[in-house]
């Protein structure tokens, strides 16, 4: 990696650590996507913050916060324990500072994979926090040689 | 515990429902290749007809951001096996008598409205 494409990395990376900013999703209610987890939100609406999420979500689904999203399909579709949406950002953060985390540019966005294999971020080359999904085994495979790790960008 | 089928159904919901959404798609095809050859039971199969119809649905529309290298095709993988070409699904191009009955009804529902909005845009 040379030193242009290490100081872009570099700076994605202080971005997604400064700021806990997701990026806004345009989901339509009727794709079988947002279908499939409005129907089991459904189920706990009786739960303040389900409650409070679908209001938001009806009343404007073109502007909905990839964080609350990921945080409420996390929770109530694949029965995460999750205590709320800033643990979501606390794992973020710990991926991304970890000094053994592998770096991984496969397409526009930026890969990090914790030192353990439980959890890759993606982030925006701007900063913006992305996704945080679970890699299964074969997808490792896939991911083959980092970029770097985030040791080497540490001067 | 990787080799077992819900595993490696979970797999293939994690990438669509945590990375696709979002315009990712890394090992998306590996993970339902790993699918094809299972023998499932109805519940399974069920599981994963909708995860194919959210994989299709969401391809072609064009209003969704999709990293290029996600539709990057494999032409070495048979065409039949739909999920190693997924740009051509995403162009269009894809010859739709090779998916099932319902990814057939939802790829050319779906591909005439695109193009119905296409034309509406050019006009």
């Amino acid at each position: 990696m040379d030193e242009e494409n290490k100081r872009r990395l570099a700076m994605a990376l202080a971005g997604a650590l400064a700021r806990t900013e997701w990026p806004v999703l345009n989901i339509s209610p009727t794709d079988r996507m947002a279908r499939e987890t409005l129907d089991v939100l459904e189920q706990y609406r009786h739960i303040q913050e389900v409650a409070e999420f679908l209001r938001d979500f009806y009343a404007d689904p073109g502007h909905t916060d990839s964080r609350l999203w990921h945080y409420m399909k996390r929770k109530y579709q694949y029965g995460v324990n999750l205590q709320g949406p800033e643990q979501l950002d606390l794992l973020f953060t710990q991926v991304l500072s970890n000094k053994q985390s592998k770096v991984y540019h496969p397409g526009v966005r930026y890969q990090i994979l914790s030192p353990d294999d439980c959890w890759l971020a993606a982030i925006e080359p701007t900063g913006f926090r992305v996704s945080l999904m679970e890699p299964s085994t074969a997808k490792l495979k896939k991911l083959g040689e980092p970029l770097c790790l985030i040791q080497d960008l540490i001067v | 515990m990787s080799n077992s089928r819900p595993y490696r159904l979970r797999a293939y919901s994690e990438v669509v429902d945590f990375g696709l959404i979002v315009g990712e798609g890394f090992g998306l095809p590996d993970a339902r290749e790993e699918i094809a050859a299972l023998s499932l039971t109805g519940e399974e199969a069920g599981v994963l007809q909708l995860l194919d119809e959210i994989v299709v649905e969401f391809l072609i529309d064009s209003t969704h951001w999709i990293d290029d290298y996600v539709l990057r095709d494999d032409p070495a993988q048979p065409l039949s096996h739909w999920w190693w070409h997924l740009g051509k699904l995403r162009a269009g191009v894809y010859p739709a008598e090779l998916l099932p009955k319902r990814l057939r009804e939802i790829y050319r529902r779906n591909s005439a409205s695109t193009r119905l909005k296409a034309n509406a845009v050019s006009i």
